[in-house]
């Protein structure tokens, strides 16, 4: 009998990913005035928040739980992570910039910035412009073919305009450089001249924990990484957090 | 006398150098190298009395995570000044009960006794043993190859009691991120090229437009008609709700002649509109605008709600018989 029900429960599904990051990231909120206490809670939900990120649907919203709940657990370099994570495929979403530059305020070091076209215009915005503007260009386009000469030139003139500032944008984004692979690097680290501990480092200063880089190659367990400032150099692949790396995962 | 004296004296010279030779301060390089480098040797030579070496801790009840400074006392060695310290981290038996900690307490000397302090923590909690600590020495009072002798630091116990718990300390984040974003629903991707669609769409939109238009008005006749049925029914609408004055009145059906009858705008006088307008509307319409000008200039008693209905009505009837 005691096994027929541990069994029946065994075959229960148990909560989803992001049932129990939310639980866990709650129970961190009502301990929050002890830091110790609190952040193994605020651990479970980032993990959590992790699993349903890589397999279930992904949003601008559960990448800023996901960030939220990394930066609570005293991982910052995992939040940066994960909103750079997010901006890759909502480059314009302006929350994730700003909990973005929140999470970057204490790295002392050159980070990317975010003032590019795609960064602030997103296909959508382009899109309802272009409806609204098109629209216009439409109406204009129908009384020049019933004879409004005069209505029909102005609506027409606003309408071109409108859609010649939406063609110049995107042509502008599409003009910007492509994103690299990115990287965060987990801990201070030295960066070095070669994929050797033998090599001297790249700069006098270790490179700090939360530092964004792109990745530029891999080879034997190290990875070569350019700096904001453009720097280039190697590191161990075990001191950056890199996408789909599951080797740094805490 | 002075003979006797100055012997004397020499003989006192003589006994006093004798001693001075005999009690000379032995050093370590005296010592044969084979015992010089025997192991757990530290250098101390002692005179008439043996070596004696101790521990002292203090304190001797600590909280784990709290250090403490524990002591060698090295008692009756004739060169307090050449003993050597013990390095602890030789011995397992210290390192695996305790973390030995780099100190830079010098060795203190007092008289024959030397102390030598190091900082150790703690690794465990309860009461754990400080070990003994063989302690050679030489006496090179004793006959040869009995002169490397040998004593212990005795082992001495101390308390390690569980650490105080640590004052709380709050989460320091920005504010905003102590709560959950609300989970919306973002589109995995957006196609770059979307905004090309609504140009398109709007292009044949107009096309697709036209064509109906031309269904329904098919010549430019019945289009030029839609055109004037415009100017009527706009005529009509401003009559019917606004509340105008004569003046206005006139102004909106003079627009409608204008508009709807292409009488020409300068054309404003009674004379000029029945000259203008085609034959089945001249007549009413002079008489329409006698009537404004009458109310205009006060020879009448109509007012303008009055003129409006007129206006009205007349448009009805024009549009009727056109």
């Amino acid at each position: 009998m005691n096994c027929a029900i541990l069994t029946l429960l065994a075959t229960l599904p148990g909560p989803s990913p992001l049932e129990s990051a939310r639980t866990e990231f709650e129970a961190g909120i009502e301990l929050r005035s002890n830091a110790d206490a609190a952040r193994p809670h605020f651990l479970a939900a980032a993990r959590a928040y992790d699993d349903a990120w890589e397999t279930g649907p992904q949003s601008a919203s559960l990448a800023r739980n996901r960030a939220r709940a990394w930066y609570l657990a005293n991982d910052r370099p995992r939040a940066i992570f994960a909103l750079r994570e997010a901006l890759e495929l909502w480059s314009w979403d302006a929350d994730l910039q700003r909990e973005l530059q929140l999470c970057r305020d204490e790295v002392r070091f050159p980070t990317p910035m975010l003032n590019q076209w795609r960064n602030r215009v997103s296909p959508w915005d382009l899109f309802v412009i272009s409806s609204v503007a098109s629209t216009v260009f439409g109406v204009g386009l129908f009384l020049r073919m019933i004879g409004f000469r005069r209505r029909a030139t102005i609506c027409i003139g606003i309408g071109a305009m409108g859609l010649l500032g939406v063609g110049i944008i995107a042509v502008q984004i599409q003009k910007e450089p492509p994103l690299h692979p990115f990287a965060v690097v987990a801990s201070d680290t030295v960066m070095r001249t070669g994929n050797a501990t033998l090599y001297p480092p790249r700069l006098p200063s270790e490179i700090p924990a939360g530092t964004e880089v792109n990745v530029i190659a891999e080879r034997g367990g190290w990875v070569q990484i350019e700096c904001a400032d453009g720097v280039r150099g190697w590191v161990p692949m075990s001191e950056v957090i890199l996408k789909g790396g599951s080797s740094n995962r805490p | 006398m002075s003979a006797i004296g100055s012997k004397l004296a020499f003989a006192l010279v003589a006994v006093a150098s004798a001693t001075s030779s005999v009690y000379a301060q032995p050093t370590v390089k005296d010592i044969p190298p084979i015992e010089r480098n025997a192991e757990d040797f530290y250098h101390a030579i002692a005179g008439n009395r043996p070596i004696a070496g101790r521990w002292e801790a203090e304190p001797s009840r600590v909280p784990l995570g709290s250090d403490i400074a524990l002591s060698l006392i090295v008692e009756h060695s004739e060169n307090p000044t050449e003993l050597l310290r013990p390095d602890l981290r030789q011995f397992p038996a210290f390192t695996e009960r305790f973390q030995i900690l780099e100190s830079d307490v010098p060795p203190e000397s007092n008289g024959s006794a030397v102390r030598f302090t190091f900082l150790l923590r703690p690794r465990t909690i309860g009461e754990i043993e400080i070990p003994s600590l063989k302690y050679r020495y030489y006496r090179p009072a004793f006959p040869l190859g009995k002169r490397m002798q040998t004593t212990y630091a005795r082992p001495i116990a101390v308390s390690v009691t569980p650490p105080p718990p640590k004052p709380a300390v709050p989460i320091v984040a920005p504010e905003s991120f102590f709560s959950l974003a609300p989970e919306t629903s973002t589109p995995r991707t957006v196609p770059q090229n979307l905004w090309l669609i609504p140009p398109v769409l709007a292009v044949l939109a107009a096309i697709v437009a036209h064509v109906v238009f031309r269904r329904f008005y098919p010549d430019a006749a019945r289009r030029m008609a839609w055109l004037r049925n415009r100017a009527a029914r706009e005529a009509l609408r401003a009559l019917h709700t606004k509340s105008l004055d004569e003046t206005q009145v006139f102004a909106v059906v003079h627009s409608y002649w204008v508009n709807r009858w292409q009488l020409p705008p300068e054309a404003r006088t009674q004379r000029e509109i029945a000259v203008s307008l085609p034959p089945g509307i001249a007549e009413s319409a002079a008489r329409f605008t006698e009537q404004c000008d009458a109310a205009r200039f006060g020879e009448a008693s109509d007012n303008s709600m009055s003129l409006a209905n007129v206006a009205m009505d007349l448009i009805e009837r024009w549009e009727a018989a056109a």
